[in-house]
């Protein structure tokens, strides 16, 4: 049973670097179900595809990553959410975090922090 | 109203934002080759493509960073983009303008505002400046091309 | 059953056991009182058939002599008859009785009695049984058996009383060892009582004794240890115990019972008390890994609202999630509390002695009494000077080399204008060159230097600048209100510098050195001498703004010795520093500045010259005095162990040197050690 992913920022280029990073050897087989530009892409492919795992932005267009935080916890409570953002100060983690995210990875990652960022999610 | 000047901790900020980019992302660090005073006789720093954030809230001013067109492709093949439009290039500069502004919020504290960045064309001249104090310019080498980061901040003391 | 493992294992263990053996041998016990009662039951049962064959046995003599009377008398015998065979049957069963006593006790005497008992009886009661073998018995038959009856009669009243003896003998031995055996197991169970509750009383005892270590222990660390600590529950819920600490630091009481969150809503911020609320929320969240909120209290460092005007109060709190026993999961949290207002305090204190000196009081105080034309100069030939840092900056190649050139010439640029900035006394701007020297100071030391390393440099220039514009705006000011009165004089600051103004820098060399001299603890007398010396060209007065005050500076740093080296030297502790400025007979015009000081020292030099890595050992062997002495004039040489604002940087007489050469004077210096050093500057005639 592969892992099935979802990857959420409005940078393509970030998106992209995320997909090329899940062929990496030290993670699970990964099934990515879908790449989405803002909140509401995501919510949207995560009502179809139903992801077990989500890579998300905070800072997007539409539907911030909070607010689809919020909404992702509702609608599929299953899903294993990892925070990836610039934003680092205390109020914005703490408020992902009792929104339901259960981790975080500070932008900008390196490969390694990426890997261990996603093992560490899928644990 | 009364603004201080910028230590070299304001602007290490974002010069480290920018070098953190490059090294995580392209595993090549951007090198800072020098930091000056922009007086007012010189032309502005506009780029082909440039990243912006606008910082308010007991702050004044905005944080651009100006990369050519050369250096962003060579990045976007550095991390594996096949595409190399200008559209991906100006996603690169808005998110080292993103990740500057995550390193500003911890720096400054949680007072400073800061605008969503931008990713503007050369061709969108750069909006008026807002703060009063005299710029820096840092120029950052990475491979043979030459990108420029400039603070134009007050800081309220 | 969980708590008769816990019982058969913890430390009741012993006390289970001897209350097991105390019940048990209080079983026993009652057992052994069980088996007395019923044995002197027996034997009194026993010693009554003995009793009852006395009676037994009279009854029967008594039947059988009636019967012989009555019979002689020829009356009828039934009755008597009938008397005997009831005596003679109750004599069978109590004899049968008493030998089965006796068979039971096997005592040997109360056997042999029963056993003549027996054979005593037989004979006689076979002579009764013959008396009632018809309705008349014969005479015969009835004299044998009054015969026997009389004889044997007593004698079986005496074995009866006899055996009666023997068996209460035999009953009073019996109830006297179990008496014995009683006592002895009443003792043991005593013994045990007593064991049980000398042990339990000690183990009470100790318990207690540990309970109330463990209390006076707890007790003292809340008392001693230096951080407000208490408990609350999952709901905020505070505990009984606390730290004495807690109420020099927190400035509400948190009475038990009360809530802590709601307490400390009142105290912080609505956006601290939000973050505050999600931040314990999930430290309580099982499900929320602690690694995930590392770094993230809100409240590390909080200020707290306080009433009146009081003082205001920062608070450091951290919060450790509390777990009951195994399987409870978290039952609440142990919080502490510690004042960091001080720290807080003093980085704010330090902010604001800086903010002061830079204020624009103290400039205006520092330009009031200057010649507004020569801060003026000063301010844009400083300008002129970072301008120039600034292009360098700007225009850098990017290499260690050119970087580190780039530095250097920063640091010379910077610490003349230092100079300038003291001898015109505006101690803003020199304390912040002097701050500015000191970051760059340290970057000369690096062996590589990077790009980011110019960073603090440009920041600096820009400091500079920004020092420099706050003294512009307040000339501007100064001027605008001198405006007036300089038309009303028709005297403008336009007029070249004459001798008027060689007297007022000398003037002001003059405080430079004897402030200079007193930061360093120095004693000083400066003569000053400047005979008439007519026109003065503008190089000498660039070299008397910009040269002179540094060569002061060397001579009081470097040639002045402190008062106790020169009472040991045998010289006045006064240091006498003399400044000429003479015009010769050929025109030419000659600067000079003497000191008695230590004089230059060529060895140490030498020796500097190595030690601090400028020239190999060998080059420095082979360089003549001459050579040696005129490196001193290079850059980055110094012979000052420490640095301070004055010098020491190995900056000064390299910015002198520039100076000479710009301004196309001679410079020459004479100096015995221990005695004096005399630099002097000469200009041809134009």
């Amino acid at each position: 049973m592969k892992a099935r992913l979802l990857i959420v920022d409005d940078s393509m280029v970030i998106r992209n670097l995320i997909a090329r990073q899940m062929l990496d050897e030290r993670l699970p087989p990964i099934d990515l179900v879908g790449l989405a530009g803002d909140g509401e892409q995501a919510l949207a492919i995560a009502m179809s595809r139903k992801p077990d795992f989500i890579t998300m932005d905070l800072t997007m267009p539409n539907m911030d990553g909070e607010a689809c935080i919020e909404r992702l916890a509702e609608v599929l409570p299953g899903a294993r959410i990892m925070v990836v953002s610039a934003l680092s100060d205390k109020t914005t983690a703490l408020r992902a975090i009792s929104k339901g995210a259960h981790g975080f990875l500070h932008k900008p990652f390196s490969e390694e922090q990426l890997v261990a960022a996603l093992l560490e999610l899928m644990s | 109203m009364n603004y201080r000047a910028l230590n070299h901790e304001d602007i290490e900020v974002f010069s480290e934002a920018i070098s953190a980019f490059f090294l995580n992302m392209t595993h090549e660090p951007a090198v800072v080759r020098t930091a000056y005073l922009l007086d007012g006789t010189a032309s502005p720093l506009w780029g082909d493509f440039n990243g912006v954030i606008d910082v308010s809230g007991g702050f004044r001013g905005s944080i651009t960073f100006s990369a050519p067109h050369g250096m962003l492709s060579q990045v976007l093949q550095a991390i594996g983009e096949r595409e190399h439009s200008v559209d991906r290039c100006l996603d690169v500069v808005g998110e080292i303008a993103n990740m500057m502004s995550g390193r500003a919020r911890r720096h400054f504290g949680e007072e400073l505002a800061i605008s969503p960045p931008s990713a503007r064309l050369r061709t969108v001249p750069p909006a008026a400046a807002r703060a009063t104090g005299v710029p820096f310019a840092i120029p950052l080498r990475w491979h043979a091309h030459e990108a420029n980061l400039v603070v134009h901040l007050d800081i309220r003391r | 059953m969980p708590l008769l493992h816990t019982l058969l294992r913890g430390k009741y263990r012993v006390l289970v056991f001897a209350v097991a053996a105390f019940f048990l041998v209080s079983v026993g016990v009652y057992t052994l009182n069980y088996v007395l009662l019923q044995s002197v039951e027996r034997d009194a049962k026993s010693i009554n058939e003995g009793g009852k064959l006395r009676g037994y046995s009279q009854q029967l003599a008594k039947a059988v002599l009636t019967l012989s009377h009555e019979s002689a008398a020829g009356e009828p015998v039934q009755t008597s008859q009938a008397q005997i065979s009831e005596a003679y049957q109750a004599f069978d069963l109590a004899l049968a009785e008493v030998q089965a006593f006796a068979a039971a006790s096997q005592d040997g005497p109360a056997l042999e009695l029963a056993d003549k008992l027996d054979r005593q009886w037989q004979p006689l009661r076979d002579a009764a049984i013959a008396v009632l073998a018809s309705a008349t018995p014969d005479r015969d038959a009835i004299d044998s058996a009054v015969t026997l009856s009389n004889t044997r009669n007593v004698r079986l009243l005496q074995l009866a009383d006899d055996l009666t003896h023997e068996q209460e003998r035999l009953a009073g031995d019996r109830t006297r060892s179990m008496r014995v055996l009683q006592s002895g197991a009443i003792a043991v169970a005593l013994l045990m009582f007593a064991f049980i509750v000398v042990h339990v009383a000690r183990r009470l005892s100790r318990s207690d004794r540990e309970a109330g270590q463990a209390r006076r222990e707890t007790t003292d660390i809340l008392r001693t240890v230096r951080e407000g600590l208490f408990l609350i529950d999952r709901n905020g819920t505070i505990g009984t115990q606390r730290s004495e600490h807690l109420a020099r630091v927190f400035p509400h009481p948190l009475a038990p019972g009360e809530n802590f969150l709601v307490t400390l809503a009142a105290l912080v911020t609505p956006d601290t008390m939000d973050s505050a609320r999600q931040y314990i929320g999930l430290l309580l969240n099982e499900r929320v890994k602690p690694a995930l909120l590392a770094d993230l209290n809100p409240l590390q460092r909080v200020q707290l609202a306080q009433p009146g005007g009081s003082r205001p109060k920062y608070l450091s709190f951290s919060f450790q999630p509390v777990r009951g026993d195994v399987g409870t999961g978290i039952t609440g949290m142990l919080v502490a509390v510690a004042d960091v207002s001080q720290e807080v305090r003093l980085e704010r204190e330090l902010a604001d002695a800086e903010e002061r000196a830079r204020s624009e009081v103290a400039l205006l105080l520092d330009v009031l009494d200057k010649d507004p034309a020569d801060v003026r100069r000063f301010i844009d030939d400083a300008r002129a000077k970072l301008d120039g840092l600034n292009a360098a900056l700007r225009d850098v190649a990017p290499d260690a080399g050119a970087y580190l050139t780039t530095v250097t010439k920063v640091f010379r640029e910077v610490h003349s204008i230092k100079g300038e900035a003291a001898a015109l006394a505006i101690g803003a701007v020199a304390t912040q060159a002097h701050r500015f020297e000191d970051e760059l100071g340290a970057l000369r030391q690096r062996r590589t230097l990077t790009g980011n390393d110019l960073i603090p440099v440009a920041t600096g220039i820009g400091h500079m600048l920004q020092e420099l514009a706050k003294i512009d705006t307040v000339i501007s000011r100064l001027a605008a209100f001198a405006q007036p009165a300089a038309d009303a004089g028709a005297r403008g600051s336009e007029m070249p510098p004459g001798e008027d103004g060689v007297l007022q820098s000398m003037q002001r060399i003059q405080r430079l050195a004897l402030a200079v001299a007193a930061d360093l603890d120095k004693k000083l007398r400066v003569e000053t001498s400047i005979p008439h010396v007519g026109e003065i060209p503008e190089p000498v007065h660039r070299l008397l703004r910009e040269g002179l005050p540094q060569l002061v500076r060397n001579a009081v740093v470097h040639g002045i010795e402190a008062a106790a080296e020169r009472r040991r030297a045998g010289k006045h502790e006064e240091g006498r520093l003399r400044i000429e400025l003479a015009r010769s007979e050929d025109g030419s015009l000659e600067l000079s500045v003497t000191d008695d000081g230590r004089g230059i020292d060529v060895h140490a030099l030498r020796r500097r010259l190595t030690e601090d890595g400028h020239r190999p050992a060998e080059q420095v062997a082979a360089m003549s005095d001459r050579d040696v002495v005129a490196t001193l004039f290079a850059p980055g040489v110094s012979t000052a162990a420490t640095v301070s604002e004055h010098a020491g940087r190995g900056m000064g007489l390299d910015v002198v040197g520039a100076l000479a050469r710009e301004t196309g004077a001679r410079l020459k210096l004479a100096s015995t050690p221990r005695a004096y050093t005399r630099f002097t500057l000469q200009w041809s005639p134009a």
